[in-house]
């Protein structure tokens, strides 16, 4: 047996490069720092060879060749210049530019455009179509988010390639022929797409266009930061594009993010219109009674400090509560926990919403773990709507590596790669016998089934088998808060318990940080607006005046994402610089300064930067004994009363359960409508039909009018609704509870009665 | 009886289903992979209905488990597939590179003058279906067409004339095609232009009157207070809205939620 070469040296433009073999040319040259052209390649969905622009010449070889789709040999002779090459690429962009309209003014790729770029590099200046251009459709709406120019589009199929090797969606595809042909959905379905966004940076020309972005700015006019996206707990990179004060577009870092691997969701993409709306805090607001006043910083500052005090004297630090923290930088965590210690409050607890855990104890695992594993489990709500961008790894290591996907629990894992759903975590008993690598994704949620999983894979482990566990927090931070020791310490109270004192009447101050647990806590609405409504003196930071901060009596304006900097972890326990990429409004601080002004006026000494910022940035320690771990959890039973009938399951979804989303206008038709999702079958047996209004009930508590969505992916006998929806909040329901539905309305019978 | 002037069944889907079925199932075991059996299911779908309705589409995805935008982009690959109901005769001229060196512009520009119609489009009285179609690997003998998928070589405006007149007279010899309904006059399906600019979208500036930079607190509590949550849009008919819940959907036939739900009033 011949082992073959590893490595090829080959010869570019008289360079010699030495390269893995089985290296593409394009990629090869790469190595020297030439630039080779390129319209459909990209190193992400591998080579197409439809567009020709990258040819090359060989020696030895009598034409031209492409070096997207041209393997490296050993002492290849390649020139990526000169006359004949340059005349390739010339009569290559010269049929690419056959039917362009060459309306690059009004166009806005304009100035980042590789059409207008290669043009320049290699194309003729002149056209010599005598003829009538082939005139195609502009400005399609192919869905919420995305704008298409077909006249402009060069079909390269980057797009459509990503829809089916990167998201495996399918929906955009290549239709017609020849000259005539065009991307395009199925006849009247829109693009939808949580990653729709990416096409219009996969786009080589200006076809494919954001309509958040689209005539708003030139790319030179754009200042742009690097920093991390803090819309979710996975913790992509980001490019922020501002113009004037106002954030324009955030973009993708392409070439080195190991997290995202250069994708970005549509959430964190384009939730950025809540920065300039109008509707934002822009100063403290303090409540006397029924009546808002603004307030100075030094006077609301001053209030609050005063009322901590009388409060510490007369009732003790343990009549003072702290929530929040999830969305919140390290820099910020550990100065409020740095102050709260310091006047001994240890009520402090960032679990404002249904997640009881954020960490996945020992076995943590990398991104390239999730990637490589032959099994991911995923337990409760899948990553698909809490992670996004994780979900891809998860699709790659199912479509490329042939990985199985295994749901467990009340969700289904994912709608588009194979997937088997279990009932109970008993059933996967013997399924992972020959597989090596397996994943475990848990939502946090439910103790009872991370402690069970707990048990599973310890066993798996004992098997000696690679074992890796993935959190996805339920906000962006929440690794940061819980590992930086915003927790209850010493049988203090947590959230819940700090919501009964309240009730009790024997708590006298609560601090929420940038928490609306009206609208998460599970709880439910009323139950803690009832706690709020009882506790003397309650302070709020927030963007902007939420369910929670109607209810304070001192709302303080925060500072947004792309307003400040420090670090955050991401699920996985990676650190990432966050950087300040726009002016916050005049009078918003962070809530890390915040802090400081407050530790001012109560005399409390601060650690110095140097060591906020070497706590900030160490790795997180291992707080958690695993999954569901009792210390952390608590014994919270589950809701499953085990009654027959429809079982409640409540799901994230990405534009549902942020303020940001709620105060960011331009989202429109990404916000979900309060609807519900059943299995046709479960469907038919409640009399209930797609699109009608349904009214889901149980033990009192109602949400009305929910729109019905019959999916053939739900399963049988549960009833799906969408957490965090202020027009239909789902924390006044529990995880597996039995609902009934009722009051059903035709949807046929209501469009009949408006027409 | 007269005819409806625009499409119309004359055939409905569930006979035409019954049909194939038996034939498509026969195909799909044929390959180790159902995707493999696309095109065949396709054409034994045209066989019987004359064209491929939307109907037989998505039964086609359905039945190879690929999704309707990879059925719909095959099969609007092949010229061989019509998706409108095509005419008695189905003309398709050359516009490729050799037909066009050797006059495909002058007998295309005949042909659209003669038949009254342009590209994908079929003559009021249900007669002709032109199409201009890609290479139809008959270089050699070009320009060329095809005529209910029989070649006609060596094309001249003369010889145009005297088929079109052969066939208005019921003398001209080509197997019929399958029909089962009555042709509209045009083909084209284009995705919809965008309704309102899309770039028309509010961003305030700091300084405007409600922005960042006006400091009237009165003003801007009363603003919060009463409405910290944007109106839902209400749904419209043409409009397509997210169902929170749908986005979870797998296969969800997206069109469906298009449907406006909520009477006006409503809460």
């Amino acid at each position: 047996m011949t082992t073959l070469p590893k490595e090829v040296t080959l010869s570019i433009d008289g360079l010699p490069v030495t390269v893995p073999e089985g290296t593409l040319l394009v990629e090869a040259a790469k190595a020297v720092q030439t630039d080779i052209p390129v319209y459909c390649y990209h190193p992400k969905l591998g080579p197409a060879g439809l567009c020709r622009i990258c040819l090359v010449e060989i020696e030895k070889t009598p034409k031209l060749q492409i070096a997207c789709n041209t393997v490296v040999a050993e002492g290849m002779v390649v020139r990526t210049q000169g006359p004949k090459v340059e005349d390739g690429r010339r009569a290559v962009l010269e049929f690419l530019l056959l039917n362009h309209p060459l309306d690059c003014p009004i166009c806005d790729k304009g100035g980042e455009c590789d059409l207008q770029d290669y043009s320049i590099a290699y194309g003729q200046g002149m056209s010599r179509l005598a003829e009538r251009k082939e005139l195609k459709p502009k400005a399609i709406d192919l869905g919420p988010t995305i704008v298409l120019d077909d006249e402009r589009c060069i079909v390269c199929q980057r797009c459509s390639r990503f829809d089916e090797i990167v998201t495996n969606e399918r929906s955009l595809v290549v239709k017609d022929r020849g000259q005539r042909d065009v991307i395009a959905t199925a006849t009247g379905a829109p693009y939808r797409s949580n990653f729709s966004g990416n096409v219009t940076e996969l786009c080589p020309v200006g076809a494919l266009t954001s309509k958040t972005y689209r005539f708003r700015s030139r790319p030179w006019d754009l200042q742009r930061t690097r920093t991390t996206c803090q819309q979710c707990s996975v913790g992509c990179a980001l490019n922020v594009d501002e113009r004037h004060g106002n954030v324009l577009r955030t973009m993708s870092v392409p070439s080195d993010d190991a997290v995202s691997e250069g994708w970005l969701c549509d959430r964190g993409r384009y939730n950025v219109g809540f920065y300039a709306d109008e509707r934002r805090i822009t100063s403290p607001l303090g409540r006397f009674g029924d009546e808002w006043v603004q307030l100075s910083w030094d006077d609301a500052i001053e209030l609050w400090a005063t009322r901590l005090e009388e409060a510490l004297a007369s009732a003790g630090s343990a009549s003072i509560g702290v929530l929040g923290g999830g969305r919140l930088l390290n820099e910020e965590i550990l100065l409020v926990r740095h102050v709260m210690r310091a006047l001994g409050i240890a009520n402090v607890d960032w679990r404002t919403g249904r997640q009881r855990q954020a960490s996945p104890g020992a076995r943590g695992g990398t991104y390239d773990d999730l990637e490589n594993a032959q099994a991911i489990v995923t337990l409760g709500r899948p990553p698909s709507q809490s992670a996004p961008v994780m979900d891809l790894r998860i699709r790659k290591a199912v479509l490329r590596n042939g990985a199985r996907l295994i749901s467990i629990g009340a969700h289904p894992a994912s709608s588009f790669v194979p997937a088997t759903h279990l009932a109970r975590l008993s059933d996967l008993a013997g399924t992972l016998a020959e597989v090596e690598r397996i994943a475990f994704v848990w939502d946090g949620i439910d103790a009872a089934l991370g402690a069970e999983a707990e048990a599973a894979l310890a066993k798996l482990a004992a098997e000696g088998k690679h074992v890796s566990v993935f959190v996805p927090g339920e906000t962006p931070n929440a690794r940061g808060a819980e590992a930086l020791g915003l927790l209850p310490a010493g049988g203090a109270l947590d959230t819940r318990a700090q919501l009964e004192a309240a009730r009790g009447g024997t708590l006298r101050i609560l601090s929420i940080f940038g928490a609306n647990p009206v609208l998460h806590h599970p709880a439910g609405a009323a139950f803690v607006r009832e706690a709020l409504k009882r506790v003397p003196f309650v302070v709020a930071t927030d963007l902007f005046l939420t369910e929670t901060g109607r209810l304070a009596h001192l709302v303080l304006p925060a500072k947004a994402a792309f307003e400040k900097d420090g670090h955050s972890f991401d699920l996985t326990g990676a650190v990432h610089a966050v950087n300040a990429a726009h002016g916050a409004p005049p009078d918003a601080l962070s809530d890390g300064e915040v802090m400081i002004a407050l530790a001012a006026h109560l005399g409390i000494d601060l650690p110095s930067p140097r060591e906020l910022a070497d706590w900030a940035t160490a790795s997180p320690a291992t707080i958690a004994n695993g999954l569901g771990d009792a210390a952390l959890c608590g014994s919270l039973a589950p809701a499953r009363d085990g009654a027959a009938g429809l079982r409640l399951a409540i799901a994230a979804h990405p534009f549902a359960g942020g303020g940001t989303v709620y105060f960011d206008d331009r989202l429109g038709e990404l916000r979900p409508r309060p609807g519900l999702l059943l299995s046709p079958a479960t469907a038919q047996a409640a009399g209930i039909g797609e699109a009608d209004l349904v009214d889901l009930a149980a033990g009192g508590r109602v949400l009305h009018d929910l729109v019905a969505t019959l999916d053939g992916n739900a399963l049988e006998g549960v009833v799906t609704i969408v957490d965090g929806l202020p027009e239909a909040p789902a924390n006044d329901f529990g995880e597996g509870e039995t609902v009934t539905l009722g009051n059903v309305r035709s949807s046929r019978a209501l469009a009949g009665s408006v027409v | 009886m007269s005819e409806p002037s625009t499409g119309g069944r004359t055939r409905d889907f569930a006979s035409v289903l019954a049909e194939v079925k038996p034939e498509a199932e026969r195909l799909l075991a044929e390959y180790p992979q159902r995707r493999s059996a696309l095109l065949p299911i396709l054409r034994a779908f045209q066989n019987v209905e004359g064209w491929l309705s939307p109907e037989a589409m998505s039964v086609c995805a359905a039945m190879v488990g690929e999704p309707l935008s990879v059925v719909e982009s095959t099969a609007s690959f092949y010229t061989l597939f019509y998706r409108r109901p095509i005419g008695k005769y189905m003309l398709q001229p050359c516009r490729n590179l050799s037909c066009t060196l050797r006059g495909a512009e002058p007998i295309m520009a005949h042909f659209r003058e003669r038949l009254g119609v342009e590209h994908l489009q079929t003559t009021d009285d249900g007669l002709f279906s032109y199409e201009e179609v890609e290479c139809l690997a008959a270089c050699d003998r070009a320009p060329c067409m095809q005529v209910n998928l029989e070649f006609v070589f060596d094309l001249t405006a003369d010889k145009v004339d005297a088929i079109l007149a052969a066939m208005r007279e019921g003398r001209y010899e080509v197997a019929a095609l399958p029909q089962s309904a009555v042709p509209a006059k045009s083909w084209l399906v284009t995705q919809a232009p965008a309704k309102r600019s899309p770039g028309a979208l509010r961003v305030a500036s700091p300084d405007a009157p409600g922005g960042m930079g006006d400091r009237s607190g009165a003003q801007m509590v009363e603003r919060l207070v009463e409405d910290p949550y944007p109106v839902v849009v209400r749904p419209t008919r043409e409009r397509l809205v997210t169902d929170g819940a749908a986005l979870l959907a797998n296969d969800r036939d997206l069109a469906a939620v298009a449907r406006d739900v909520r009477p006006d009033g409503a809460s």
